[in-house]
This record gives structure tokens, C-alpha cells and sequence, in this order.
């Protein structure tokens, strides 16, 4: 059999993996039978997955499992009354005007090059959604607060992405600091009067 | 639906405990074979379910629950990897493992687990991922392409990638 006649590589792993059914495994199996080279590369797919086969995964003590549910319980505890702290800090005159412009410079120091914020996603949500201005703002202050404590800029993927969590936080807060946030969050979007751009995308006018 | 995702869907707050119940060792698994280090999927495994805890309002209901969380921790650890420095791992190290297996006396276990998992670690973030999810959690292309948030054709050519790669690392020198 000539080697154009052989199997395309892909196929022969769909074929280990027991992906291919009917006629087209039996096709298969015939040309294996009749093709030296086909039945050696299907021999060495079959010892490869047999070796992967033996990748563990290892178990961690019982005491792990056993605290597991209430580690979470008290991540999920902290994690809100971290949120709640920094949220608070757009109460704070000036901090988040201040905070809004870190993020801009954040957004475009990161450029093109990795897209983790994605601007297009970023600019359609802030001209379209209700709580925009929150999420805008809530990320500007995390920006800031990473721009001064020099803490790894997870924070901006976790917010820009989903916008729900700002609306999430803001119930967390009692009526008073509400009203102080929406009052803030106007003085915010008086203060900006024109046109940003972000990225050199109009983000809101 | 089963009934555990159709009460997480409909925001039943006693139904959290029994979901980090049933999928956490799962999750844990899927973090340890995308991190490749224990001490880090230990602690993403915690933090997985308090990003389900927190996006729990976002679940409805359209992919099954479990592919809704493989999600969420497989972005996790994705992002996570892109922030640490990843050790690339030579080919050659791969292969001085298998041929340092002794000749007689049957293979050497310990040792080819170690060449095994040296060669997972060959692999780019994303094959890893598409690799755990298909070989060794038996999910269809249809499921990892909802839980890695792609296509079924980029799946399948991650995974074709990543036994390529495989076998590269391990297919000539794993005959005993």
C-alpha cells in the first residue's frame, strides 16, 4: 500500500480513542491489517494513551476534604467583606475619579497585546448596561488599589467580565451607604463631562 | 436537568453545600491535571466554588451544572497559569526518564508516572485542560466546548494536538 493511501494521524487517534463506528472503524481496521505503517502508528498512539493512562492525580490528606465545604464557607465570608471595603472606598472623595483614570491607563498599557479585558465587550456593556458606571467604577478601584500595592491585576479580569457582581455588592450595602454611592457615582459622571475614549474607542458621551 | 441543577438554577441557597459535595473532589482533579502542582489545586479548587457561590445568579440552566463549574474552574486555572511562570520541559528530559527505566526485572512504575506527568506538563495550558477533560473525565466534544467555552472543532484540535505531543514525548520511548 502506498503511503498516500495512509490515514490521516487525527483520524488514527479518533480511531484509538474509539471515536470512529461502523463502516468507516471497519474500513479502518481493514487498511491497519494491510498497512505496516498505519498498524505501527496506531500501535504507538495505543502505548501512548496507555502511558498517559497512568497520570495520577494526587490525593490530597482526609483533613483537606473534610474542612473542604468550610474553607469555602470562609473564603466566600472574607471574599464579601473585601468586596465591601473596596467598595466603600469609592466613598471616599476623589479616590474613584482618581481610580477611573488608573484604570484607563491600565487598559491601554495592556494594549492589544493580551486581551484579557476585552474593550469591544467593555465598551458595548458600558454603553449599554444599567449598572455600567458601577462595574467601571468598582474596577477602576480595585486598578488603583493594585496600582499601589502592586498586587497581581486579577481583579480587572474578574469585574470587566462580569458585570452581575457590582449589582451583587451594592445589595450588600445598607441605605445609607447606597445613597452615598449613587450620590458619588453622579458627582463621578458630572466630573467627566466629555467624551473618553478607552483605547481609542468612544466608551461614553 | 437533574434535580440538583434545576434547584442551583432556581437560586435554592440550601442546594450550594450539596453541589461543592458532589463535584469537589471532581474540580479538585480537573485543577490538580490543568496546574499541575497540588498545592495550587488545593487552592483553587476552594476558590472555584466560592467564584460558583458568587455567579450562582448567572447559572441557567442552558449547559448541565457540572460543565457550568468545569467552566468556571478551567478559566480559573487557565488564568492562573498565564500569571505564573510556566517551566517548559524539554523533550529530552522526558525521554533520559524512559530510557533510565531498567531493562530487566519489569518496568519501573514509579519512574514512568514521572516521565508521564513530566510530559503532561509539556503541554500548553489549554491542550492540558482539553486532554483532562476528554481522556480522563470521559466528557464528549460537545461538553468540553461548553466548559472551555469554544468550538467542538478547536476541541478536537486541542486534543489531536495534545496526543501528537504526547506521543512525541512518550509514544517511541514507552515500550518496555
Amino acid at each position: 500500500m502506498s503511503a498516500r493511501d495512509c490515514l490521516d494521524e487525527d483520524r488514527l487517534i479518533d480511531f484509538v480513542m474509539g471515536e470512529v463506528t461502523g463502516g468507516e472503524a471497519a474500513g479502518i481496521e481493514e487498511h491497519i491489517r494491510r498497512c505496516p505503517a498505519c498498524r505501527g502508528r496506531v500501535e504507538s498512539l495505543r502505548r501512548t494513551l496507555d502511558l498517559a493512562a497512568m497520570d495520577r492525580v494526587p490525593e490530597p490528606v482526609p483533613a483537606y476534604w473534610e474542612h473542604f465545604a468550610a474553607g469555602v464557607r470562609h473564603r466566600i465570608r472574607s471574599r464579601a467583606e473585601s468586596r465591601k471595603r473596596r467598595i466603600r472606598l469609592i466613598l471616599i472623595p476623589g479616590l474613584a475619579t482618581a481610580a477611573a483614570s488608573v484604570l484607563i491607563v491600565l487598559m491601554l498599557a495592556r494594549g492589544p497585546v493580551e486581551p484579557v479585558v476585552d474593550v469591544e465587550a467593555v465598551v458595548a456593556e458600558i454603553n449599554t448596561s444599567a449598572v455600567a458606571e458601577e462595574v467601571l467604577v468598582e474596577a477602576a478601584v480595585d486598578a488603583l488599589l493594585v496600582a499601589q500595592f502592586g498586587e497581581e491585576a486579577d481583579l480587572l479580569d474578574n469585574y470587566l467580565i462580569e458585570t452581575g457582581d457590582v449589582a451583587e455588592i451594592v445589595t450588600e450595602l445598607d441605605d445609607e451607604e447606597e445613597r452615598e454611592l449613587i450620590n458619588k457615582l453622579a458627582t463621578i459622571m458630572e466630573s467627566r463631562g466629555s467624551a473618553e475614549t478607552i483605547a481609542g474607542k468612544e466608551c461614553w458621551s | 436537568m437533574d434535580e440538583l441543577s434545576t434547584r442551583f438554577a432556581h437560586g435554592d441557597e440550601g442546594v450550594f453545600e450539596e453541589v461543592v459535595e458532589r463535584y469537589s473532589r471532581k474540580v479538585y482533579g480537573l485543577c490538580y491535571r490543568i496546574l499541575r502542582d497540588e498545592e495550587e489545586a488545593r487552592d483553587m479548587a476552594q476558590e472555584v466554588f466560592v467564584r460558583v457561590y458568587e455567579k450562582r445568579g448567572k447559572f441557567g440552566g442552558r449547559s448541565a451544572l457540572y460543565t457550568w463549574i468545569y467552566r468556571i474552574a478551567t478559566n480559573m486555572c487557565l488564568t492562573h497559569l498565564k500569571r505564573r511562570r510556566i517551566p517548559t520541559v524539554p523533550l529530552e528530559a522526558v525521554e533520559g526518564m524512559l530510557e533510565a527505566a531498567p531493562a530487566g526485572g519489569g518496568p519501573d512504575y514509579s519512574r514512568l508516572e514521572r516521565a508521564v506527568s513530566q510530559a503532561m506538563v509539556g503541554l500548553p495550558p489549554r491542550q492540558r485542560a482539553v486532554f483532562a477533560m476528554r481522556f480522563f473525565e470521559k466528557m464528549s466534544v460537545r461538553e468540553i466546548a461548553e466548559a472551555t467555552g469554544t468550538t467542538t472543532g478547536a476541541v478536537k484540535a486541542n486534543y489531536h494536538h495534545a496526543v501528537r505531543r504526547l506521543k512525541e514525548m512518550l509514544g517511541e520511548g514507552g515500550s518496555t
